[in-house]
């Protein structure tokens, strides 16, 4: 039976909140208000502890968002030290095929509907909590590791579009909680709302940062403005940090009334720069701290800033302790790919070390792929992506993946996707098509539906009948951007004189 | 399919296309209701400019309420 004196480093700090406060509230469901006390979670933890010895598992995979019943899993794997997967419901089978077989380890999947697209095998059924999960176990042939897995793995995109797997070891993760805890003096009085799924880094900084403090963690998602401002309300909510995107959807809401933010101490913006006027009006009417950060998965937090109502906030602020950030050496006039030297930086990627040694310079500092610059007070400055990735409702999207499902669509001879740039989402994902006559956009639609997962379905479908080119024949992809988003303008331009 | 949805009511076909129940309420914005995310407002978007040939502004609306009513209203403008 595990006890305070159990050594591994987030389990062991899990038990100190559980010791201190057994009967308060861990996770409240924001939805239908259902909670597990710091007790209850410790208990249920040890109780799936038995499916490791039972299966003879190293990882676990879930696919869709964990809820209160099978969240005590995550600690389960801490306690275990085995690897825990979080998955998207909204990927198409073919891409969790794709990440699974990716893992080496002896693994059990759970999800609460059958997927037989998926695997090959038939499922068992397992219960956890109240539900009963469908169990699925791949790569039941292979031994135990020498070397404990990692402890989580977060799928990314790669430039390629293939899924790549983030890796993080406990001390890893306890470190990068740490930073977050102790930057915006998160305490155990704290309520944390968290609206981003577990299988997004930003998901599982909220319930770290909530568990490892003793604050408790009320759980929203998928995020609606109307339900996130409800949880606010009825929790008394006081730190969260929502994506860019998430605070621009509830812009109409805060500036009707601005008290409906009364309970926050903290409120954090990340994942793309909030816009200037929303955080220069949020200054204005509120009392609370209001922080920007950047950062991105594989560095945690980079830079922070804690705005103040009379200072400039176009910036993303100072690299933070433990963390080094300059500009490429190869760049000039001082802008460029802005480079990340941290005590937390993520463990690798999964099986692909040649894929990470590609990203970190010879140093050590992590490529972003970020373009930035710093201003006269040494603020980092953010300028967008330098790689032809971008962020579109607070997620990185790469073009390639897109591209490379819509052209095997029959009759789309060509397609290049790319961003628009968009108030509210930061940018619409785009795809131009060069198409036979008897493409059928209905069609195509419907295909991009069913192959690629929902925030990655292109919002914008232009169909050209030639794509320019450059002198040398090949694809002139900025010239086509640009004669697409010149259109775009001039309709805005139009729909501006009618209104 | 392409000839009979041309001849629906595009906001109609495109619910169809999707596979969501269009709401009872006309005035009823679908996103906060949570009836559809964020994705499915931009589905829908782009689903109903391909049934009905027009540009929707997106942001506008979000601002102003992803209902039956307002779509109805920049269809026709």
């Amino acid at each position: 039976m595990p006890d305070e004196n159990h050594s591994t480093p987030i389990w062991s700090r899990f038990y100190q909140s559980v010791t201190a406060q057994s009967k308060k509230p861990a996770i409240i469901d924001a939805l239908d208000g259902s909670s597990l006390t710091y007790g209850e979670l410790n208990q249920a933890a040890i109780t799936f502890q038995t499916l490791f010895e039972e299966f003879r598992i190293d990882a676990i995979a879930i696919i869709g968002e964990p809820d209160l019943d099978a969240i005590p899993l995550v600690l389960s794997c801490a306690l275990v030290n085995k690897c825990f997967i979080p998955l998207s419901q909204d990927d198409p089978s073919s891409r969790i095929r794709q990440v699974l077989d990716q893992i080496p380890y002896r693994t059990g999947t759970l999800s609460l509907r059958e997927v037989p697209e998926v695997f090959d095998s038939a499922p068992r059924r397992v219960k956890l909590g109240r539900k009963s999960y469908f169990f699925y176990l791949k790569n039941a042939k292979t031994t135990a590791p020498d070397l404990a897995p990692p402890y989580l793995l977060t799928q990314s995109s790669g430039s390629t579009g293939e899924p790549k797997l983030i890796a993080f070891a406990q001390g890893t993760k306890v470190r990068r909680t740490d930073q977050s805890i102790e930057l915006f003096s998160v305490r155990h009085q704290d309520v944390i709302l968290s609206s981003s799924p577990l299988h997004h880094s930003l998901g599982q900084r909220h319930l770290f940062v909530a568990l490892l403090s003793g604050a408790t963690l009320v759980k929203l998602s998928p995020f609606n403005p109307i339900a996130w401002l409800e949880a606010v309300k009825r929790f008394a909510v006081s730190f969260a940090i929502p994506v860019s995107t998430h605070l621009k959807i509830l812009r109409p809401e805060l500036e009707r009334d601005p008290s409906v933010l009364s309970t926050f101490r903290c409120l954090v913006a990340s994942s793309a720069t909030a816009d200037a006027d929303l955080k220069a009006r949020l200054l204005k009417n509120t009392d609370f701290e209001l922080w920007e950060i950047y950062g991105m998965t594989e560095t945690a937090c980079a830079t922070a800033v804690r705005f103040s109502k009379t200072e400039n906030v176009s910036h993303v602020g100072k690299a933070i302790s433990g963390t080094n950030i300059r500009i490429s050496p190869d760049s000039e006039e001082g802008q460029g790919e802005i480079e990340v030297l941290s005590d937390c930086l993520c463990d690798g990627y999964l099986n692909n070390d040649s894929l990470w040694e590609s990203s970190v310079t010879e140093d050590g500092y992590f490529r972003s792929g970020d373009l930035g610059y710093f201003d006269d007070n040494e603020n980092l400055v953010f300028l967008g992506r330098s790689t032809e990735s971008f962020e579109s409702c607070g997620l990185l999207i790469f073009p390639a993946e897109i591209e490379r499902v819509a052209s095997n669509f029959p009759a789309v001879r060509d397609c290049v996707a790319f961003p628009i740039p968009n108030e509210i989402f930061g940018n619409l994902i785009a795809l131009a098509v060069l198409g036979d006559a008897d493409l059928g956009r209905r069609d195509l639609l419907a295909y991009l539906r069913e192959e690629l997962s929902k925030n990655k379905v292109p919002a914008q479908l232009f169909i050209q009948q030639a794509f320019p080119t450059l002198p040398s024949g090949k694809l002139d992809k900025h010239k086509l951007m640009r004669e697409i988003l010149d259109g775009q303008a001039i309709l805005s331009k139009s729909a501006e004189a009618k209104s | 399919m392409s000839e009979q949805a041309l001849n629906e009511d595009p906001i109609i076909a495109s619910f169809k296309a999707l596979g969501i129940e269009p709401p009872t309420d006309p005035h009823i914005c679908l996103y906060r209701a949570q009836l559809i995310d964020s994705f499915g407002v931009m589905q829908l978007v782009l689903q109903i400019e391909v049934e009905s040939g027009v540009r929707i502004d997106l942001v506008s609306l979000m601002n102003e309420g992803v209902s039956l009513e307002r779509m109805r209203k920049l269809l026709s403008e």
